[in-house]
């Protein structure tokens, strides 16, 4: 009973979050036990490389993983109180595109190439809104011209759009219905830099206007600097380090965060090679039976690969999934402050 | 748009052309006289001339080929050898039978074909999939005549039900329209299964799902539209094959249409029917085709600016060039 008065505190969350793919009889295991909270209006970033099951998260929220390959999603999703894995079909229907909207990774394939623009956006608002079609359309070419699109250009195809212009379609049908939560998957991974500043500046006002809270899964820890206040890191299906902006940028402690965040380019220094997190991430159909990070770990012990490795809260708030993460924090700000 | 389609009309003559010509020549070297089958093993040798003579059969290629083709210009395809008829008259009153038995077949082929390949992607390698897949196999390897056999048996012999052959109202096209669609209907499941197959596991339809959409609107509004291009494309080939004559279905229920009489001209070497049939089977598979392109810019807008934007282009060169 307490547990759930906790969940209607909290505006969202997700609870040890299991998502299992099926591929040639094999169990992949995508997402396994990722648990974060996030309260109202407010921004998470979750970060990790591709494959991380970033996006299976998204999907699992949203529940739109495809049918034929999911195998199993476990766990629990709380939105304002109520629970959504266990919600039926009808019922979760009424949250997509209305409460929660998602906006996809590649706007070049995410919309129907054979309807117009403002027919995409109208669809959804003419759903949730119950406005006759002629109403829902003029909503529609309104919400256009807040992502900066005119009028004229409303009843053209996605084909007749440029990159940037068709996430500012998919920005716009996922804002369509004013949404408490939306899910950005990589929305600026697909565009080039000028662009990508100009659609982040674009859902940070957007954000800022309606008090929307968003989930921002990237892997571009600019991204994340600039919009997030709390951060998870994700490797194989889980959260290895989980805290505030500040406690992952100022203060990494995860072996793999610090390895991302070695793996930036100083600008202020003169270096001929990047320094990449060596090694590849986990078979996830096969992942080993400890920390997943441990075979590419520099501090790794054979502790690190015998048993699951728990959450180990460093300072309230921020958490880090490493048994080592004590000495190695010392380590570390030993070095910094010897340089 | 308007220009497309008078520029496609306009191809379509020389099309013609080419075909009376090669039809005509294949006709003039096929083995065969028809003045040995009008008149018989018993002629005489001044009977056989007198009436080469009066086909005109007596004259070189040359200026025969040169005279059939003056005659189609005018729309006049020649008349029988055995029946004296006018060809274009005959194929005139014979076209309603034909049109009639391939629209039903075609519109019953859509009607039941795609929702059922939509069945069949939306549960694919489940039961309904797996049994669908298993009847249109057997669609598709089931001769049209056997089934038409079959059904005449049940509905007419033992049932007496439906009239069994002949073409004097509609009810006398219910078990043809079946019998002829079975086959393309198998092929119209297959088709929509697997192009729904592609489409459906887009990421367009996911933006669909995410939109909170009820899935029947998913499926025919943003998949079905998407995979389209391909059925239509089977459709208007396998429409175009029926407008051309089903001989063996039309054979079975004793229907008069163009394809038993395109095979009775055959038989008998009667020249103008052969040469009128094929030409009017080229004419319709022309426009058949015409009409499919149009579908398609329809369908997708995409291929609506290719139409457009080709001429749009070839402008811009003239332009340039002045």
């Amino acid at each position: 009973m307490e547990q759930k008065i906790n969940h209607q505190d909290v505006f969202f969350s997700v609870e040890d979050l299991k998502v299992e793919y099926t591929s040639g009889g094999e169990a992949i295991h995508a997402v396994n036990g990722v648990s974060f909270q996030l309260p109202k209006g407010s921004t998470i970033g979750l970060v990790g490389e591709t494959g991380a099951g970033k996006t299976s998260i998204a999907k699992a929220i949203m529940r739109i993983l495809p049918d034929h390959a999911t195998r199993s999603v476990e766990g629990k999703i709380y939105f304002d109180g109520q629970e959504l894995l266990s919600l039926p079909e009808n019922d979760m229907r009424k949250y997509r595109g209305k409460s929660i909207s998602m906006i996809f990774q590649d706007p070049m394939t995410a919309l129907n190439p054979v309807k117009t623009v403002v027919a995409q956006i109208a669809e959804g608002i003419h759903l949730h809104q119950k406005l006759s079609k002629h109403d829902a359309i003029k909503a529609a070419i309104k919400m256009l011209e807040t992502v900066g699109i005119s009028e004229d250009r409303a009843y053209e195809y996605p084909h007749q759009f440029s990159g940037g212009m068709k996430q500012r379609v998919v920005i716009a049908i996922a804002l369509a219905c004013n949404p408490q939560l939306l899910i950005a998957d990589e929305p600026t991974t697909a565009l080039d830099v000028t662009i990508q500043a100009q659609v982040l500046d674009l859902m940070k006002n957007l954000q800022k206007e309606t008090g929307t809270a968003m989930i921002l899964i990237t892997h571009d820890l600019g991204v994340v600097a600039d919009v997030c206040e709390s951060v998870a890191v994700v490797y194989a299906g889980k959260i290895v380090e989980y805290g505030s902006k500040e406690d992952i940028f100022d203060h990494a402690s995860h072996p793999y965060t610090i390895g991302l965040f070695g793996a930036l380019p100083d600008l202020s220094k003169d270096v001929a090679r990047l320094s990449p997190v060596e090694g590849l991430p986990p078979d996830p159909s096969n992942l080993p039976e400890g920390c997943s990070f441990a075979p590419r770990c520099p501090h790794a012990t054979p502790e690190c690969s015998k048993a699951p490795i728990p959450m180990t809260e460093l300072r309230p708030g921020h958490q880090v999934r490493c048994i080592r993460c004590k000495e190695l924090c010392k380590n570390i700000s030993g070095e910094r402050g010897s340089k | 748009m308007s220009r497309y389609i008078i520029k496609r009309l306009l191809q379509m003559i020389p099309i013609l052309i080419i075909v009376a010509i090669l039809i005509f020549t294949l006709m003039y070297f096929v083995p065969g006289d028809p003045v040995q089958i009008i008149l018989g093993d018993n002629a005489t040798p001044e009977q056989i001339a007198e009436t080469e003579a009066q086909l005109g059969l007596d004259q070189p290629y040359i200026i025969r080929l040169g005279k059939y083709l003056a005659g189609i210009c005018h729309l006049d395809f020649g008349t029988s050898y055995m029946k004296g008829t006018p060809v274009g008259a005959d194929l005139l009153e014979r076209f309603p039978n034909t049109l009639i038995l391939s629209s039903l077949s075609i519109l019953f082929t859509i009607v039941i074909g795609i929702p059922l390949g939509i069945q069949c992607a939306m549960h694919a390698n489940k039961l309904t999939d797996k049994i669908l897949m298993f009847l249109t196999m057997l669609g598709n390897s089931m001769p049209g005549f056997w089934l038409g056999l079959l059904l005449v048996l049940l509905f007419s012999v033992k049932l007496n039900w439906l009239p069994s052959n002949g073409a004097d109202g509609l009810e006398y096209f219910i078990l043809p329209v079946v019998a002829n669609s079975v086959g393309s209907l198998a092929d119209i499941t297959r088709q929509t299964r697997s192009s729904m197959l592609e489409v459906i596991r887009s990421d367009y339809v996911v933006t669909a799902r995410s939109k909170g959409l009820p899935e029947n609107e998913v499926i025919w509004k943003h998949a079905l539209p998407n995979a389209l291009i391909p059925i239509i494309t089977l459709c208007g080939s396998r429409f175009g094959m029926m407008l051309g004559g089903t001989v063996i279905i039309e054979s079975v229920f004793t229907i008069p249409g163009i394809g038993t009489y395109l095979v009775n001209g055959i038989n008998s070497r009667d020249y103008p029917i052969v040469q009128g049939s094929i030409i009017y089977i080229a004419f319709i598979f022309a426009i058949i085709m015409l009409i499919t392109d149009l579908i398609y810019a329809y369908v997708d807008p995409r291929i609506k600016a290719q139409y457009v934007g080709g001429a749009a282009k070839k402008r811009k060169v003239k332009v340039s060039e002045n």
